[in-house]
């Protein structure tokens, strides 16, 4: 069952076309990420399935009630959305527990009780209650938003770039425990961010959008490994894309000859492999695969991202690769190697 | 998760009513809050109108005998030489003052910075009062620019020091790195950064050098304002102080062209997010130290020690005689309640404009707030005269009565209530409004949780500041009150005409008191701005 349903949404700012024909699915209980680069109107999606936004044509509907269509809307205040934007918006005027307690209609003594419920679920310590927002670390605030947002036990949770005010290592550690937090609590969520890698881990559901427009949607597993174009491709990570010519389910291209995934291609086309289908061989002897001179590596600890330029073939200039590599056993500068591929290639749409 | 509505959803309300595009509410609520802007704006145009309006009625005939004489001439010459000379004199006392007390390492700077301040406590007139009282054949130019400098030179000290706190040492290191020596770096990288503090702060002394009655009056220097209100005591509403007005408006309107052209265009907010560092604190060798004391130490004795010694001397000379409590009791109520009245007329009437320019900031928006900062801008004289002949013509009820007093200080003073309750509102950013909104709250009941809440501290601090600016005021009051009224300001200066200084003395003492908040908010408010 489909919690949230966007269809055909039109927006614009003055001139400006700020989200075009949006046609979304939510599953309930889901994870859903929109990525895009900034600037692409993944925001203003996401305020206005909060109500802060209204579309100028299209309709909205969540648990099959309708939010807005092109006659009527729903308020923010009455359609219980959580909402936890990229700075928190803590109000700056309460204390930690006045925020958290905020949604709350509640007024006795089981309000206190949520309100340490709530802060003991974010992994808040209780003797934070009094503390005032200006009091607390980044990470901090956002555990306090979060809290704030799950309180009146939302349908639906939107967070906007919760994560990217904060340092690399805490970043990774909240997105696990959102995760982990939402999920036990079964709230569907949608989350924006412009963080490739911090989308592809967080969704089970990943909607890329570009200039307005949803450009494709789908598991990210399926879109990281098949994206439509080349730019979806670089936008979900680092990618070769090389010209080759399909025949019978295999691409003769620089690399030589690789099967493709796509049987039903023929002839000219774009085929796209992810750097770590590509694999290295540096003793003189292995005459296996494609040869080639490492130009340039950029030793990143673990890994080891070398650039190969192969060798000239027939009139052709040698093409450059991006190749991954254990940062153990990585070849120098200069090393001439061969390069093998592993897997299916990706053939990309025209 | 609930699967079912909270009750309140059937009552779903139509779309177009609540279409919000960044922030702005384009609803019946945000016509109603341009309307009234649009209507402050249209009454803070009302000077200009009537200056353009004398002279229409006047013929150019009439205005060339009035204006084309050696009168007018004389006070311009007098008018434009205080300026030439006071001011210069004053960015040169407040930066120097600012830079001791904020990079170097001065015996008591922090004292000093406050002593810097302080002046402001002290009405201009005050001032004029305290040096006629100690030499009392102080007059003309040189007694004009001398108080002129000790009144308002605090004016450039304040955001000169707010700028030299604020700004990014790093550029400072990078620019001695380049090979440049301290007083290169002073004179190529700080002073240019300094360039818009200074242009403001020039700007407010030199509108008050316009604008200001009493100071010149006590010591005899003729001015454009002082000739107008002797011409209006005399012929009462005569052309001829019309007209005069209306040269000072265009000297006014001069002086705020030659400050935007002189702010430039060039960008001054740090590019980046600058550096955390503390500014570097320069070390002053023994002179130096000693030189840098004696000006600090002439400054406040000048400033500080000849308004409140002297007022002492009076006080004690007049002993407990002066203190006639069945004058000055109702002159303190009076001027408490016009202060009061005033501030939340002046509060309310900026509230729509101080919205409007933060959440939807615009063109219009822009023109209506300017439309306030060029009225408050012209002395209070102008705004005195506008209103007499106005009421007089087309609102005769309202003539001399406590409503055109009112309605002067509205004009006066909008603009002061006006940055503070922006600041204020800039406080609950739309952003926190919208959270309210996700959590449950109607917009309403959101508005009043969140954002009045917030914006509470800046409209209070907005009112203080125009309560004060109030019980100072004397220019407008002596024109505009009914009969009988007497303010503090009022009061103090029919003392000072029948040269009873020693009555006059309590007068001051109280306005010195009530204004200590104000320099205390001012001197609280520039630290803030350098996040201290």
């Amino acid at each position: 069952m489909n919690t949230l349903e966007l269809n055909s949404i039109y927006k614009a700012f003055g001139a400006q076309q700020a989200l075009e024909n949006i046609n979304l699915s939510v599953p309930t209980g889901s994870r859903t990420v929109i990525v895009g680069p900034s600037g692409s109107g993944k925001t203003t999606l996401l305020r206005m399935i909060a109500g802060f936004e209204f579309p100028d044509a299209g309709s909205l509907s969540l648990n099959g009630q309708t939010l807005v269509d092109g006659t009527h809307s729903v308020p923010a205040h009455q359609r219980l959305i959580g909402y936890v934007p990229q700075d928190g918006a803590l109000f700056p005027h309460m204390t930690v527990a006045d925020n958290i307690g905020f949604g709350l209609a509640d007024k006795g003594p089981a309000r206190q009780e949520r309100i340490a419920e709530l802060m003991d679920s974010v992994a808040l310590d209780s003797t934070m209650a009094k503390r005032w927002p200006h009091e607390l670390s980044g990470g901090q605030q956002q555990r306090v938003a979060l809290a704030r947002a799950l309180a009146q036990q939302p349908r639906l949770m939107l967070l906007d770039e919760p994560f990217s005010a904060l340092d690399t290592g805490l970043r990774a550690a909240m997105r696990k425990m959102v995760a982990r937090l939402l999920a036990d609590a079964g709230v569907t969520t949608i989350l924006v961010t412009h963080d490739q890698s911090e989308a592809l881990s967080f969704a089970d559901q990943l909607a890329v959008m570009r200039q307005g427009r949803l450009v494709q949607s789908g598991h990210p597993m399926d879109l990281y490994r098949y994206p439509d174009d080349e730019q979806t491709a670089l936008f979900l990570g680092d990618a070769v894309v090389m010209p080759a010519r399909i025949e019978a389910g295999w691409a003769h291209c620089d690399l030589g000859r690789i099967p493709v995934n796509n049987q039903g291609k023929h002839g000219a086309a774009q085929i796209m492999l992810r750097p770590e289908q590509l694999q290295i061989g540096s003793s003189p002897t292995d005459s296996h695969g494609c040869p080639g001179v490492v130009t340039e590596r950029d030793f990143g600890g673990n890994t080891c991202t070398l650039t190969v330029e192969l060798l000239p073939a027939e009139s052709e200039p040698g093409r450059s690769l991006l190749v991954r590599s254990s940062g153990m056993h990585a070849p120098p500068a200069g090393a001439a190697v061969h390069v093998t591929t592993l897997g299916h290639a990706h053939v990309l749409s025209d | 998760m609930p699967e079912t509505l909270p009750s309140g959803v059937a009552s779903a309300i139509p779309a177009n009513s609540l279409r919000r595009s960044r922030g702005l509410f384009i609803g019946r609520g945000g016509v109603w809050v341009t309307a009234l802007s649009v209507l402050v704006s249209l009454l803070a145009l009302l000077p200009i109108a009537f200056v353009i309006g004398v002279s229409w009625q006047t013929g150019w005939a009439a205005i060339e005998t009035l204006v084309f004489r050696p009168r007018v001439g004389e006070l311009l010459v007098n008018t434009v030489l205080l300026v030439l000379i006071t001011l210069p004199l004053c960015i040169a006392l407040g930066i120097s003052l600012a830079w001791l007390t904020e990079r170097t390492n001065l015996p008591g700077r922090r004292w000093w910075s406050l002593l810097a301040t302080a002046p402001l406590a002290v009405p201009a007139f005050v001032h004029s009062y305290a040096w006629v009282s100690l030499i009392p054949s102080i007059h003309g130019l040189p007694a004009g620019v001398l108080v002129s400098v000790i009144a308002y030179f605090p004016f450039l000290y304040l955001p000169v020091a707010a700028t030299l706190r604020r700004l990014d040492p790093a550029i400072e290191d990078v620019a001695e790195s380049l090979g440049l020596k301290p007083w290169a770096v002073f004179f190529r990288v700080v002073l240019p950064q300094l360039r818009l503090a200074i242009c403001g702060g020039a700007l407010l002394v030199g509108l008050h050098l316009l604008a200001e009655y009493g100071l010149y009056a006590m010591i005899r220097f003729d001015t454009f304002t002082t000739a107008i209100f002797d011409q209006f005591k005399s012929t009462f509403n005569g052309p001829a102080a019309n007209m005069l007005a209306g040269v000072l408006a265009l000297c006014c309107l001069a002086m705020l062209t030659v400050e935007s052209a002189a702010r430039g265009s060039a960008r001054y907010a740090r590019v980046g997010s600058g550096s955390a560092r503390d500014q570097r604190i320069v070390r002053l060798d023994g002179n130096t130290t000693l030189l840098a004391l004696a000006l600090q130490v002439v400054t406040c004795a000048l400033a500080l020690g000849v308004p409140l010694i002297t007022l002492g001397k009076w006080l004690i000379a007049g002993g407990s005689e002066v203190w006639q409590l069945a004058d000055l009791l109702p002159a303190l109520q009076q001027t408490l309640l016009l202060g009061v009245a005033g501030a939340a007329l002046t509060t309310c009437a900026a509230i729509p404009i101080a919205w409007l320019s933060i959440r939807a900031p615009g063109r219009l928006q822009r023109v209506l707030e300017s439309c306030n900062y060029i009225t408050s801008s012209l002395p209070g004289i102008v705004v005195a005269l506008a209103l007499v002949t106005v009421t007089i013509h087309f609102a005769r009820p309202i003539y001399q009565t406590t409503i055109t007093v009112l309605l002067a200080y509205l004009l006066m003073f909008l603009p002061r209530a006006l940055v503070s309750l922006r600041a204020g509102i800039a406080q609950a950013p739309v952003e926190l409004e919208n959270m309210a909104r996700s959590l449950g709250r109607s917009p309403g009941r959101a508005l009043w949780l969140i954002t009045l809440r917030l914006a509470a501290p800046g409209a209070a601090a907005g009112a203080a500041l125009v309560f004060l600016a109030i019980t100072n005021e004397l220019t407008a009051t002596l024109l505009l009150a009914p009969n009988g009224t007497r303010t503090l300001a009022t009061g103090f200066w029919a003392m000072t005409s029948e040269i009873d200084y020693a009555a006059a003395a309590p007068y001051a003492l109280i306005m010195i008191v009530l204004s200590l908040p104000l320099t205390g908010l001012l001197y609280h408010q520039s630290k803030r701005t350098a996040g201290r």
